[in-house]
């Protein structure tokens, strides 16, 4: 919720000349705003931090010690921080401030100061990703800090392409983004565009990863995801070298990466750490579950009540003998499961793990049968909805897993109208929507949509990585892997 | 005025495939059966023959006016009213294409699978996704269209398994030429209706990046090709598979042999071909009401979305009349139709062009 803001506006005397009286005003005498005068070799020095966001430690050995120290002027020679800035406005120093430098102002000389990084970190040690969990991948996540992220990235990428762009965005709190990308590999057109949208980013104050989403997104009226959201260094430098680009939020442990295609959703850092077969058998499971999970609770409402000769004999019967009992019609037998399990599915996310098994055991299995010798639900669709749910937790993507739900219902209530009419056309209505999406101007269905057999090699099956092509025609390296096999050739003997 | 987007010869392959395989794939065996008897399938790929010739003469129509459309064209070659009253014929007969296939659309679907549902319900849900469909570019038709082809496949996939039927008999095909060879000429007119969507063409070379080289033909060859083989192989298999008898007393020949199939797991395969064949007609309709929206907003100067949400009130309207009314009406007026309008007409715009020597005007004709 949004307290009541204070809409008056600051006075901002004498804007462009550097004054402490105006820095201090402008952070409204805040307490833990704190300077110090030293005098040392004739002058006087005064020193400008504010109190939380300093280092103790650093600012007294580094920069007030070797100052009072100080035998000649030449200030820059003499001070241990490794990064000096000269402050020319009161903004630019009030901004330093803000990110935790210490402001060194020779008294006198009023216009010219020095900014001095100081800032204390009391960042998270990097640990294992959550979410995102692989077998055989890198262990490591994403952390809050901005840099820590950057450096996470930079070791699994090493590349002199690498290239960082760092934006400030957010009006009345500012948040640091970085927009990161291998020069080279990735298409400028790209990088662009994703720069022009951050630039027109106007919010008040950046939350999180979702407000620059919602800002830059091709589409906003889509069930479908187009930035995808990683928690994962590997996956992260994986995406940069296949020519996309990521953008890291100070604070925030979630990184960006952009343009995202329907099935980037769908591939995980396993599936290129286990050899190709296993890898290709995942990506098949994983799209088999999602379109599983997307149509099997339509397609059971449209068999039960619309086309039950369409079934088999022996199958007919089974399924009446538990429906028989069930005073409902199939959808709204279908809609009271799902429904209690998208309850179970929110009330066990920010359960401990300890009670969530319980939880689960008694929400599910107790639950669950209850209902079906209740006779509310019966055991058909009780097998639907949970294959249905077993399907969408397939799925990698926490995001790509919800547009099913979106979708899902809409499909069931179709095919409780028109039966197996009504699956096609929403499917239709589907298919129709997902050709027409573009991710920052690519096509979002892409191997689909614009066939592409090229673009196949890493979509439904993951061909062996020396058949796979570089993504950007100006890379150096395009098809040079090929020749990673050639030693095969050298070593094949000859049959006689 | 010129088209700003470009396709390419492939794009062309999917845009006409879509366009021409459609609504009349389910009653064909049993047409051609009624004109041939079981020398339906020659007919076809006479047919499929002679399309190709009049696809050959509407490209050497539309390539001396690059990057126009019919609509634009018409105006050049026969001067602006007489220009604008063919448009105007065109989109009308468009529509009436439109408006055919949404008959046959609802009645095939009410009699196959809702046999319950008020027909205008399907009519109007078949609107709705007309409105959704073709409200849009031509780059998003043929992303559509190219990955709906996948289910062109699957139809043909379904059909195999018909062959573990043991009432296949090749015999009902022979003796080859039984029925005379005139009469299998006379019965090409009748197929012809089953290749409409070709004179979509008009429209669609326009978009096509090279238009005078030969290459920008390929694609439409391949489709024109493609579609003949796929018909043809329709009216075998249901020559094949039903006796003389029953193909003349079943309408829909390949659905009442799906029907008789029974796999393990599904006991009505038609079930599954009608699903995908209900997304191929929508391309059909999607198509052509691409091509009479963009007469439509040439002709009145309206936005593109406007002429969509217009023909496609115009469609809903006129059809349900004619469903009540009487439902083979269209498709009689629609066999001379299509030979009106997909043969005859660009043949004589070709002769005035090649006789008068029509150009593009000079602003654009250079490049």
């Amino acid at each position: 919720m949004r307290l009541k803001r204070n809409k008056s506006k600051k006075s901002l005397i004498n804007q462009e000349n550097l004054s402490i009286e105006n820095i201090k005003s402008q952070l409204n005498h805040t307490s833990d705003l704190k300077d110090r005068e030293i005098h040392s070799n004739n002058q006087i020095y005064i020193i400008l931090y504010i109190n939380s966001l300093v280092d103790q430690e650093k600012l007294e050995s580094k920069i007030i010690k070797p100052l009072i120290k100080m035998e000649n002027n030449n200030i820059l020679n003499e001070l241990y921080s490794q990064e000096i800035s000269t402050a020319k406005s009161n903004k630019i120093a009030i901004n330093g401030l803000l990110d935790g430098y210490c402001l060194l102002i020779k008294k006198g000389r009023n216009s010219e100061g020095f900014l001095l990084k100081t800032n204390a970190s009391t960042d998270r040690e990097v640990s294992e990703a959550i979410i995102e969990k692989t077998i055989l991948g890198a262990k490591v996540g994403f952390v809050e800090s901005l840099d820590k992220n950057i450096f996470l990235l930079r070791t699994v990428t090493k590349s002199p392409d690498f290239t960082v762009k760092n934006y400030t965005l957010g009006s009345s709190t500012t948040t640091n983004v970085s927009l990161i990308y291998l020069d080279h590999v990735t298409d400028p057109e790209i990088i662009k565009k994703v720069e022009q949208r951050i630039k027109s980013i106007t919010l008040d104050s950046i939350r999180s990863a979702g407000d620059i989403q919602d800002c830059i997104e091709d589409h906003t009226v889509t069930p479908f995801p187009q930035l995808l959201l990683t928690e994962r260094p590997d996956r992260a430098s994986a995406n940069l070298k296949d020519g996309r680009v990521a953008l890291i939020i100070d604070g925030s442990p979630t990184v960006i990466i952009l343009p995202a295609t329907f099935m980037t959703f769908f591939q995980t850092p396993d599936d290129y750490i286990t050899r190709w077969w296993l890898g290709s058998f995942f990506r098949f499971i994983r799209l088999f579950s999602y379109i599983i999970a997307l149509i099997l609770p339509a397609l059971y409402i449209a068999f039960v009540s619309f086309h039950y000769e369409a079934i088999p004999l022996e199958l007919v019967y089974s399924l009446q003998s538990s429906l028989s009992y069930v005073p409902f019609r199939p959808f709204i037998e279908l809609m009271i499961m799902q429904l209690s399990l998208e309850l179970l599915r929110e009330a066990s996310i920010r359960l401990p793990p300890s009670v969530a098994t319980t939880f689960g055991i008694v929400g599910g299995l107790v639950v669950g049968t209850a209902m079906v010798e209740a006779g509310i639900v019966s055991y058909g669709g009780l097998i639907v909805v949970a294959l249905t749910s077993v399907s969408s937790f397939v799925q990698p993507n926490l995001e790509m897993s919800s547009s099913i739900r979106i979708l899902g219902f809409p499909l069931m209530l179709l095919a409780a109208i028109f039966g197996f009419l009504g699956i096609v056309v929403g499917v239709l209505f589907v298919l129709i929507h997902l050709s027409r999406l573009t991710s920052f101007g690519l096509p979002y269905f892409s191997p689909f949509v614009p066939l592409n057999m090229e673009d196949f090699k890493d979509t439904i099956i993951r061909v062996p990585s020396w058949m796979m092509y570089k993504h950007s025609k100006n890379s150096p390296h395009y098809k040079q892997e090929k020749r990673s096999r050639k030693w095969k050739l050298d070593e094949s003997e000859e049959p006689y | 005025m010129r088209v700003k987007s470009r396709i390419s010869s492939v794009n062309l392959f999917f845009l006409l495939v879509q366009t021409m395989i459609g609504v009349g794939l389910l009653s064909l065996p049993h047409q051609t059966h009624d004109a041939a008897g079981s020398d339906g399938w020659i007919s076809i790929l006479i047919s499929g023959f002679f399309i190709q010739l009049i696809v050959l003469l509407i490209w050497l129509l539309c390539r001396n006016f690059p990057n126009l459309t019919l609509f634009d064209f018409s105006k050049v070659i026969l001067g602006e009213t007489s220009g604008t009253i063919l448009n105007f014929l065109y989109i009308i007969y468009l529509l009436t294409v439109i408006c055919y296939i949404f008959i046959i659309y609802v009645d095939t679907l009410k009699r196959w699978i809702l046999p319950e549902t008020p027909a205008w319900i399907l009519f109007l849900i078949a609107f709705v996704l007309l409105i959704y469909g073709s409200i849009c570019n031509i780059k998003n038709l043929v992303s559509l269209f190219s990955l709906l082809f996948i289910f062109i496949l699957f139809l043909f996939f379904i059909t195999f398994l018909v062959y573990g039927d043991p009432y296949i008999d090749v015999r009902y095909l022979f003796p080859i030429g039984s029925s005379g060879g005139w009469n299998i000429l006379k019965s090409t007119s009748d197929s012809m209706i089953s290749f409409i969507g070709f004179e979509t063409l008009l429209i669609y070379f326009a978009f096509i990046k090279q238009s005078k080289t030969i290459s920008a033909l390929k694609g439409v060859f391949l489709a024109v090709l493609f579609v003949t083989i796929f018909l043809t192989y329709i009216v075998i298999l249901s020559t094949v598979m039903l006796s003389p008898e029953e193909i003349k007393t079943t309408s829909e020949p390949v659905l009442y042999i799906l029907s008789a199939m029974e796999i393990r797991i599904l006991s009505r395969l038609d079930l599954i071909f009608l699903s995908f064949w209900g997304l191929i007609v929508f391309t059909t309709i999607i198509s052509y009401t691409f091509s009479a929206s963009m007469g439509i907003s040439k002709l009145i100067h309206i936005k593109h979305k406007f002429a969509v949400i217009l023909s496609g009130t115009f469609v809903l309207i006129v059809s349900i009349i004619f469903y009540y009314m009487d439902i083979t009406l269209l498709e009689k007026w629609l066999k001379h139709l299509c030979l009106i309008f997909g043969i005859i007409i660009p043949i004589l715009l070709l002769l005035i062009t090649i006789i008068f020597k029509r150009e593009a005007a000079s602003t654009y004709g250079k490049n």
